[in-house]
């Protein structure tokens, strides 16, 4: 491992242990492939927002009445 | 007693017949002066002197209510996760947190709760809904996220590091029978939107279980600083 990591509880910085390193990156490997979902939504959503106001846009509508409507 | 002559006429004795400092106050029974002959103004604030400490050893009847500060921490130490053991207890059933805290990468920071029967962390059952708006567009986005490990609801500011991101959230029944609910806002920058975000979540843990704490961790890297505040409601 090499490098030292820390935690704190109630204020105290404690080094961690070889099995709790070990154990927060195994969490982190799964709240990352969680966080991916929750982020490619979110992207979806953004880029489906983009497209939507383009189309209104192509249709006439202002930035305005495009920004009111959404 | 006796008299030679008239008897003397009786007369009401008056104040001015009394010599000033003529009653010593070990003349007065304790009871001398009842609460009735104490004229409602007769204390004024300006014999009270309100810069004065008070010793108030009596006990307090009725219903209190307010917040109490029940932990204060902080650090400029790094480390991967912060903490925040044994503080919920059945005395309060909702509580209140401020805090502020620094990152030093742009990854997502997340909440877990601490059981209260051995202290690990729940690492599962969590539901929460959120609502993203960045500072640099309209943008309202919602997430819901079921069923998952953690509650998310932080990106740290990557290459601004060093600014503070603000969270401030309740907890409601943590050492009831029941879920446990959470609510908070977070305000922070991130430079992957080159914005500052605002994040409002509201959720639960799923799972029927007393929690006795709170455990904030980096997905990666660190929490490089932070500040907090807990509050109990008395009396909600």
């Amino acid at each position: 491992m090499g490098t030292q990591m820390y935690k704190i509880i109630n204020g105290n910085q404690i080094e961690m242990t070889t099995d709790e390193i070990t154990a927060l990156e195994k969490d982190r490997v799964n709240t990352t492939a969680e966080i991916k979902t929750i982020n490619d939504a979110f992207e979806k959503k953004k880029q489906n927002t983009i497209s939507g106001k383009q189309k209104l846009k192509a249709l006439g509508l202002t930035d305005d009445e495009v920004e009111a409507l959404l | 007693m006796s008299y030679i002559g008239r008897t003397p006429t009786g007369s009401i004795l008056t104040g001015a017949d009394i010599a000033d400092g003529s009653i010593s106050t070990a003349k007065l029974a304790d009871t001398a002066i009842s609460t009735a002959k104490i004229a409602d103004d007769a204390v004024g604030n300006t014999k009270l002197n309100l810069a004065s400490d008070y010793a108030f050893t009596g006990t307090i009847t009725g219903t209190p209510k307010g917040l109490t500060l029940i932990h204060s921490s902080n650090s400029s130490s790094s480390a991967s996760s912060v903490s925040i053991d044994n503080v919920f207890t059945t005395t309060y059933s909702l509580y209140h947190v401020e805090m502020t805290f620094d990152r030093d990468d742009d990854g997502a920071t997340y909440l877990r709760f601490l059981k209260s029967s051995d202290g690990s962390e729940r690492t599962s059952n969590y539901y929460l809904t959120a609502h993203r708006i960045h500072t640099n567009d309209t943008t309202n986005t919602t997430d819901n996220d079921n069923g998952v490990s953690t509650f998310f609801f932080n990106r740290g500011s990557g290459s601004e590091a060093g600014l503070d991101t603000r969270f401030s959230c309740k907890f409601l029944n943590p050492m009831g029978s029941s879920n446990t609910y959470y609510d908070g806002i977070t305000y922070g920058y991130h430079d992957g939107e080159n914005a500052h975000a605002t994040i409002r979540v509201a959720g639960h843990n799923d799972t029927e279980e007393q929690v006795r704490g709170i455990k904030f961790v980096a997905n990666s890297g660190n929490i490089t600083a932070y500040n907090i505040k807990i509050y109990g409601y008395t009396n909600v």
